[in-house]
């Protein structure tokens, strides 16, 4: 809404937008319709060079920076594209400082709380930096058309530098998606009347639709700042972006759906209105990797272990 | 529906140095002051700790140097803020003058202006009161009825002005003044003057808060003569003056970080080892904020550009206060098990100072339903 140029973040987001637009908007089912992997859909995705987008060109990558990164997963966010095209992109820039060739398969992330993207070629990252195939997990809440088998189970109290990033991915991803919903609800309550005005004349709505706004530009900004810098890796900036940006994507995700659903009334609750591939993504992305909850309590407990007088200088990055 | 989507976050990192030596000068001034901390966030007024912020070099950061500014940038300035709120510094002597007056004249004021009023503000000489509420015009702003009419060489002030904080301690005020009808859009017909409030036909009536402290007054003009040089920009420029002043004042950390020192101490008093219930109220109260404050930077880094970023400022006021808002709500439920007797005193003056000016957080600057119009007008729904 204010961007100042033509970045290149800006542009993969624009290509981003032009090329999956189309294929998301193919998953536009009920949620008990799990979903059915498309090849052409990922073959857009790997003509976009989205897979190898952050590996470095002497690996076969298009070495673009993590802010231009953030720009294009955020761009996928606001499609609600449910693909592994983030988590692919984030695992191959995770896996290529190991040297050598980076899979060519989908990528995904094999993390306990971490909820698998359907397809069946794809690899699973571990926290170790193996990929392997998809192992098989127990059932889970269905969500977003993810196959009830494929969340893995087990211990998640070890912050490892997989679930930092691909908490960062989410984060951004939710951004995106909630912009997203923003957006297309205010396009409708400027269109639907009722009481002979459009609902935007009403300042219950108005004043729902602003304040939620406002939540969600707030954690869109952190969501980015934490992915341009998973760089720094796991020392005391990083897992504490990743972290406070999963918890503020996860709150005003859950708001910006929440007024989505609201202002579109029962219409934008059937399974023909397109707007819940985007609230059903926040909903999954929410969970994934940690909620707000898991992330808040560990959030916390870092702070008061590092002790009260650490905290400002922690805020303000030194 | 997104905000600075392809504008890269300001990078503060450089400013590194400059943020331990305003530590250390925070260390100095509380050690003179003989406290452990100051309660009562930025509306401590003193003087002296302005004056020796001004030797410091840091008021006046954003006044060019050949109007007796450091001539620093916005992003430079921002560091100083935050860390002087941060510490809780008290800054109310100059904080209206560096934050809005400083910026209005640069933009609108003449040159003789500039010339006698910034280098006195950047030295911290100059304290500033703001004149735009007045008993019948408080959210609306544009239904201002204290007249400006010209007068000899000058204008001839009637009216009242109210809410004008530390209007009693100041030497000036900017008052928005009706000189003129107001026009189909209710906006015209409004100017800015520059009123020397040591002078004996004002009358300044203290307005104590439920605390009980005196920041409120009401400021009284009887027929009161300013020279023709007094008025800031045109005749009937006032309401575009003044918007342009707010989103200076909504964006400011000083919009986040009222209630900072007490999660410091709840922090403290949580422990090293505080249960899972307690480190995620604190984890998720510091999340929001982390969030919170990378949107104000972003609108610094606006500003320092140039730009006017109206919605992006009333943004930053519409989450930045509902969290100061929340903050002794939140402490409260992580208290709940710790009878007062076994708080510290700081903790608990920040706590009942915090819970008793809560009502103000979501006021200044343009109450809530207000700011949240103008959020609602950024977005296209109004």
């Amino acid at each position: 809404m204010s961007g100042n140029g033509d970045t290149a973040g800006a542009a993969f987001a624009d290509a981003v937008r032009q090329a999956l637009a189309p294929h998301a908007a193919a998953y536009d089912g009920p949620a008990d319709r799990p979903l059915a992997w498309s090849d052409d859909h990922w073959r857009a995705v790997a003509d976009l060079g989205l897979p190898k987008l952050l590996v470095p060109e002497a690996q076969g990558g298009a070495g673009a920076s993590l802010a231009e990164g953030a720009a294009a997963v955020e761009a996928l966010g606001a499609l609600g594209d449910p693909s592994p095209a983030a988590d692919t992109a984030v695992l191959a820039w995770l896996l290529a400082p190991q040297g050598g060739p980076v899979p060519d398969d989908p990528l995904v992330p094999a993390e306990p709380g971490c909820r698998i993207p359907w397809p069946e070629n794809a690899r699973a990252v571990d926290p170790a930096g193996n990929a392997a195939a998809v192992p098989d997990g127990p059932g889970s809440i269905l969500l977003n058309g993810v196959p009830a088998s494929a969340a893995l189970s087990g211990a998640i109290d070890e912050i490892t530098p997989l679930r930092q990033a691909m908490a960062a991915a989410r984060a951004v991803q939710i951004a995106g998606a909630a912009g997203a919903a923003l957006e297309m609800t205010a396009d409708y309550v400027r269109e639907r009347r009722q009481f002979g005005r459009p609902l935007a004349r009403f300042q219950a709505v108005q004043q729902h639709i602003a304040v939620t706004a406002a939540e969600v530009a707030a954690a869109a900004q952190i969501a980015r700042a934490a992915f341009a810098g998973l760089d720094r890796g796991l020392d005391r900036d990083g897992p504490f972006l990743a972290a406070a940006a999963k918890i503020a994507t996860g709150r005003a995700g859950t708001l910006a759906a929440k007024a989505a659903h609201q202002f579109h009334g029962a219409m934008g609750y059937t399974a023909e209105y397109p707007l819940h591939r985007l609230t059903r993504a926040i909903w999954q992305w929410r969970e994934d990797c940690g909620n707000e909850d898991w992330w808040s309590r560990r959030l916390g407990a870092q702070i008061c272990r590092n002790g009260a007088d650490a905290l400002w200088p922690t805020l303000a990055g030194g | 529906m997104q905000f600075f989507t392809d504008t890269p976050l300001p990078d503060l990192a450089p400013f590194a140095g400059l943020r331990a030596e305003v530590r250390a000068f925070l260390a100095e001034e509380r050690a003179r002051a003989g406290i452990e901390s100051w309660v009562g966030s930025w509306e401590g007024f003193d003087r002296g700790f302005s004056t020796r912020l001004a030797r410091r070099g840091w008021l006046g950061m954003a006044i060019p140097e050949r109007y007796g500014g450091r001539e620093r940038g916005l992003l430079e300035r921002y560091v100083v803020l935050e860390e002087l709120l941060a510490g809780g510094a008290p800054v109310a002597a100059h904080w209206i003058a560096d934050r809005q007056t400083a910026p209005l004249l640069l933009r609108f004021g003449t040159e003789e202006q500039r010339r006698r009023f910034l280098p006195r503000i950047a030295s911290g000489e100059y304290s500033f009161a703001i004149g735009m509420s007045e008993p019948d015009s408080g959210s609306d702003l544009a239904a201002v009825r204290t007249k400006a009419a010209p007068s000899g060489n000058g204008w001839r002030i009637d009216g009242a002005k109210i809410w004008s904080s530390n209007a009693h301690r100041a030497d000036w005020m900017v008052a928005l003044c009706r000189t003129g009808d107001t026009g189909d859009d209710r906006h015209g017909g409004l100017s800015q003057f520059l009123i020397d409030l040591k002078a004996p036909d004002i009358a300044i009536r203290p307005i104590h808060n439920l605390a009980g402290d005196h920041h409120f007054n009401e400021v009284f003009f009887d027929g009161h003569d300013i020279p023709a040089d007094r008025i800031v920009g045109n005749p009937g420029d006032g309401w575009r003056q003044v918007m342009s002043e707010l989103a200076f004042e909504r964006s400011a950390p000083d919009r986040f970080l009222s209630t900072f020192r007490l999660i410091v101490e709840l922090v403290r008093a949580a422990g090293p080892e505080p249960d899972r219930l307690v480190a995620g109220e604190i984890g998720a109260l510091v999340a929001r904020l982390a969030a919170v404050r990378l949107l104000s930077i972003q609108v610094a880094g606006a500003l320092d550009r140039g730009a006017t970023p109206n919605t992006e400022a009333a943004l930053v006021k519409e989450v930045g206060t509902a969290l100061e808002q929340d903050t002794p709500e939140i402490a409260r439920r992580i208290l709940a098990e710790t009878p007062p007797g076994d708080r510290n005193a700081l903790l608990e003056d920040l706590l009942a100072y915090d819970v008793l000016h809560t009502p103000s957080f979501t006021l200044r600057g343009g109450a809530r339903e207000v700011v949240r119009g103008i959020i609602a007008r950024g977005l296209g729904l109004r």
